[in-house]
């Protein structure tokens, strides 16, 4: 199956979500659960994955530390912070808000 | 909040943040087997934006090109940058001058709770207060608040302890509690307090300067045991202050040393008046406590005043009765500072218009600039860059020549201030408290005006630059008439603003010229030239001193190179004046008239070494000068006030006679004098005769003409006079025209810096229509070229450029007469004997302004008669 782009404004939400459900993760991590757990649907393009993780980190969502990883190499890993989890929060239920307007217009068939 | 501290410390961190962004993208590939990324710039850029927000990012962008292209365009660049050093240079200095005098708060604690109590006459005039007044003051006030007082002190001499010779030195009688009152602590030793200020046992102590100390003392570290002679009064010093505080007003020297009021006795030159109510010599200061209105206090101690007035003498009427008005001393006490208020703010608006003129100046040449960058900005625009974003850029680079022209104006107004300054003392030194400091007020003052001078440059150019139509100027048109210079409406309007402003100035200064020549070639009624005034002060009794000045007349009227003296009570043109009482037999003023004239007590020989000639009657004589003498003197105002057409010799007048008999006789009339300013006309005097023995102590006023150059006899005079006695106090000697001069440094200055700018926004008016008639005629080649060809003379050519500039130099002539009668009557306090909207002052300045324009019209207009028509048909 092809691959979509990531909808636009949910990057930032998936990449929580997934800090949320891995703990500190490196942003090749990242990209490959968001990849596997879509069934390969979702494609995280790296263009668009690390400034959003540079902006996250400056909006103070997310923080970083650099670790040895599985296979001792040094990676930067990120964390989920308060703030983050408060963002993640409020994006995943204005997503479902979103989302059920839309299903409620296109109807489920 | 914190997301800022986080944009900031990645903007400082940014080279690492990079390189961590790199090596985490080698371990993403790595792990993803892939030999690279797709767009790897991307990624940097677009974190990078994500870093520092987008502006600061394109900002630095924009700077770089800036730079490149200011580079690239060195003569307009070093047009426009010296342009703008100049109007911005000058704006700031005639600024912090304005700051230094006016505005500046003094080094105390909480300035704003500083106030003045200001006392005038009902007349107007300002008096000082007397000791047993402020006394009283302090002990009946009942407000919340500190009175204290300070009292004037010239120069003196003294003498340190240990050392014979004498030093100049400044000082300042100071009531106890004033330090405190101001919040001045002593960096050594302590300041004066309350009980030093004790009139039965006066504490001889002093206080002395940090500059003094390092000066006159050498910064001796024991300082405290030394003391300084005062003419034979010691005063110990217990205490330095600190060097930022230089006193109460900043226009004058930082006094050397501060003393207490009750040391009065020793210093003054009339004589103690610690004891006496009528002898004002105190200023009343006072500190209200914080957010107090200066009201209550000044309603309060108006009653007091009022009630020691009618003390002091009870049947003197309620309207001739002193008022008092507290105003706010934030910035010190200066009883000059409101006269120099207006010609500084003259001066203000001229710098303005010429910064003005300036960057009109500027912003015509963005024009041009613009219209020649149209391809470029028309290929931005079409790759798709935002109008706004090209504006910003364009913007930039005016910011970027602003901070140019600020940082190199910053320059010039450092010596522009100490310049101006100079000019102001006469040459004398300026005051250290008006050094040029760069503080944040000046500093904020020339960023804004700089941030005002790209706006008005740049941002109107910017957004012309930008309006355009991409396919037209893509292919080349040559045609498009998007630019500055005289084909655009705009262009033209600037040069005619350019020119309108250049003739306001223009105008002004030629008044201000006028002005000034009038007032040096004015009638005065004496002769001043060869004329010197000495104030001399003896000591002793009455009698004594009387005696003595008389000696030293004598003296004086042997040496040779003296062709005539005399004494007077006081000198013209800084010598003070003195008014009594006066009744005139047959005249019954008028409720509430102001009669009383001028008095001047003089020696024989007066009138013939002023050179004011007598017109009536006679001068007074040997027998005139007996303690009883009652003959007086009137000029022909006080003549005329009077006696209308009569003759007034013969007239008989009462002064200060309690009998109230007409016992004194006017002898004779003097022409008019101008007494202390040479605009005012002259006032009522009336002459009377020295007493010889006279009656009170103080100094007077010898004057002598000499025959050759007066400054080669000074030192000679000196020797004569300290020969007679050699305690006699010197306290000043100058020529009389020096001392008319002084009178008129003010205008003088005003009149030289008005003029030199004036002849400034010529120049760059001119240039300005130079650079764009030369412009013109670069674009308009093509166009002679034809015309000739077509079988135009050169003659015909050079008539059809000039006439370009002749419709703008016109309209900006024309507005700038409308506009110069329109402001002139700002003016008129400051002129003399000449109208603002003098026709001969307007008609001049149109006249040279013209010829300069037609130059700058020639110029280029002849270049362009000179083409080589093949040549040009050519050009492309």
């Amino acid at each position: 199956m092809e691959q979509a782009g990531i909808p636009p404004g949910t990057l930032y939400m998936l990449v929580l979500k997934t800090l949320a459900r891995l703990g500190p993760q490196h942003g090749y991590g990242i990209a490959q659960f968001i990849q596997q757990t879509s069934d390969n649907i979702l494609g995280v393009e790296e263009g668009s994955l690390y400034p959003a993780l540079q902006r996250m980190l400056i909006k103070g969502w997310v923080e970083a530390e650099w670790k040895q990883s599985e296979n001792n190499r040094r990676a930067r890993y990120y964390r989920l912070t308060s703030a983050g989890r408060k963002q993640l929060q409020s994006e995943v239920s204005e997503f479902h808000r979103v989302m059920g307007a839309i299903t409620r217009v296109v109807g489920n068939a | 909040m914190s997301e800022l501290l986080r944009r900031l410390k990645a903007f400082l961190n940014r080279g690492q943040l990079e390189r961590e962004l790199e090596e985490e993208m080698r371990f993403h590939l790595d792990q993803s087997g892939r030999a690279s990324f797709g767009r790897p710039t991307r990624i940097m850029e677009s974190s990078r934006e994500a870093w520092v927000g987008p502006w600061i990012e394109t900002f630095g962008q924009d700077v770089r090109y800036a730079w490149r292209s200011l580079r690239a365009n060195r003569g307009f660049t070093a047009v426009a940058l010296l342009s703008l050093a100049f109007g911005i240079g000058a704006n700031t200095a005639i600024f912090s001058v304005i700051d230094a005098i006016l505005l500046k708060s003094l080094p105390v604690d909480h300035p704003e709770q500083l106030y003045v109590v200001e006392r005038s006459t009902w007349r107007g005039e300002r008096r000082s207060t007397s000791y047993p007044h402020y006394r009283a003051a302090r002990e009946r006030k009942s407000f919340d608040g500190t009175l204290f007082a300070w009292g004037g002190g010239p120069d003196i001499d003294v003498r340190l302890n240990g050392h014979q010779e004498h030093i100049r030195a400044r000082y300042q009688m100071v009531s106890g509690n004033s330090f405190d009152a101001l919040g001045i602590r002593a960096t050594i030793g302590r300041a004066l307090l309350e009980s030093d200020e004790n009139k039965i046992h006066p504490a001889h102590v002093a206080v002395i300067s940090y500059g003094f100390w390092q000066r006159a003392l050498q910064a001796d570290p024991q300082v405290l045991s030394r003391s300084l002679d005062v003419d034979g009064t010691v005063l110990q010093i217990v205490g330095v202050v600190p060097p930022a505080f230089y006193g109460l007003t900043p226009t004058a020297e930082t006094p050397d040393f501060y003393v207490p009021l009750t040391m009065q006795p020793a210093f003054s030159r009339w004589g103690p008046m610690l004891d006496r109510p009528g002898s004002g010599w105190l200023t009343l200061l006072l500190r209200l406590p914080p957010h107090t209105t200066p009201a209550a206090a000044q309603q309060e101690i108006d009653a007091i005043w009022r009630q020691m007035q009618k003390e002091l003498d009870p049947k003197r009427e309620e309207r001739t009765y002193d008022r008092i008005r507290v105003s706010t001393a934030h910035n010190g006490f200066d009883a000059g500072r409101n006269q120099i208020s207006k010609p500084l703010f003259v001066l203000m608006a001229t710098v303005g218009l010429v910064l003005l003129i300036a960057c009109a100046n500027i912003a015509n040449l963005q024009l041009a600039r613009g219209a020649a960058r149209r391809r470029e900005i028309g290929v931005r625009l079409a790759m798709g860059a935002s109008r706004a974003r090209i504006i910003r850029q364009l913007l930039t680079e005016g910011l970027v020549l602003a901070a140019g022209g600020a940082l190199l104006g910053l320059l010039f107004a450092r010596w522009g201030h100490t310049g101006l300054l100079w000019m102001m003392q006469g040459g004398a030194g300026i005051p250290s408290a008006m050094n040029f400091h760069l503080d944040w007020r000046t500093l904020g003052f020339t960023s804004a005006v700089s941030l005002l001078t790209v706006l008005l440059f740049a941002l109107i150019p910017a957004v012309r630059a930008t309006s355009l139509e991409v396919n037209p100027v893509l292919k080349k048109d040559s045609r498009a008439a998007a630019g500055g210079g005289l084909r655009s409406l705009l262009g033209r309007s600037l040069l005619a603003v350019q020119v309108g402003l250049s003739l306001l100035l223009l105008v002004g200064a030629g008044l201000f010229v006028r002005t000034f020549r009038n007032l040096m070639n004015v009638d005065t009624g004496f002769v001043a030239a060869n004329v010197i005034q000495v104030q001399i002060n003896g000591v002793g009794e009455p009698v004594q001193r009387s005696a003595l000045y008389h000696r030293v007349l004598d003296r004086i009227r042997a040496m040779p190179g003296v062709q005539s003296a005399s004494i007077a009570q006081n000198g013209l043109f800084g010598g003070g004046t003195s008014r009594g009482s006066l009744s005139v037999e047959g005249y019954t003023p008028k409720k509430d008239e102001d009669y009383v004239p001028l008095y001047l007590e003089i020696g024989t020989d007066y009138f013939r070494t002023m050179g004011t000639p007598l017109l009536l009657g006679r001068d007074f004589n040997e027998r005139d000068i007996l303690p009883k003498s009652k003959v007086v003197i009137v000029n022909e105002a006080m003549a005329r006030y009077f006696w209308g057409k009569e003759n007034p010799i013969g007239k008989r007048v009462s002064m200060d006679n309690p009998a109230k008999t007409y016992d004194v006789e006017v002898v004779g009339v003097a022409k008019d004098v101008k007494y202390d300013d040479l605009r005012k006309p002259p006032p009522r005097l009336m002459y009377r005769p020295l007493p010889d023995p006279f009656s009170w102590t103080g100094p007077v006023m010898l004057i002598l003409k000499t025959t050759r150059a007066p400054e080669q006899l000074m030192p000679t005079i000196r020797r004569e006079i300290l020969a007679e006695n050699a305690r006699i106090r010197i306290d000043r000697m100058h020529t009389l025209p020096r001392m008319i001069a002084d009178t008129l440094t003010q205008q003088r200055l005003v009149t030289q810096l008005v003029t030199f700018f004036g002849v400034a926004a010529l120049v760059l008016a001119a240039v300005g229509l130079y650079g764009m008639l030369a412009y013109s005629v670069v674009r308009r080649t093509g166009e002679i070229g034809i015309r000739m060809a077509l079988g135009a003379l050169r003659r015909d050519v050079l008539w059809l450029i000039v006439k370009e500039s002749l419709g703008v130099v016109m309209i900006g002539l024309a507005c700038g007469v409308a506009a110069s009668l329109a402001l002139g009557r700002l003016l008129e306090s400051m002129l003399f004997e000449i109208k603002p909207s003098d026709p001969v002052a307007l008609a001049s300045a149109c006249a040279l302004l013209l010829a300069v324009a037609a130059l700058a019209a020639w110029l280029p207009a002849r270049r362009a008669s000179r083409i080589d028509p093949t040549e040009a048909l050519r050009y492309e």
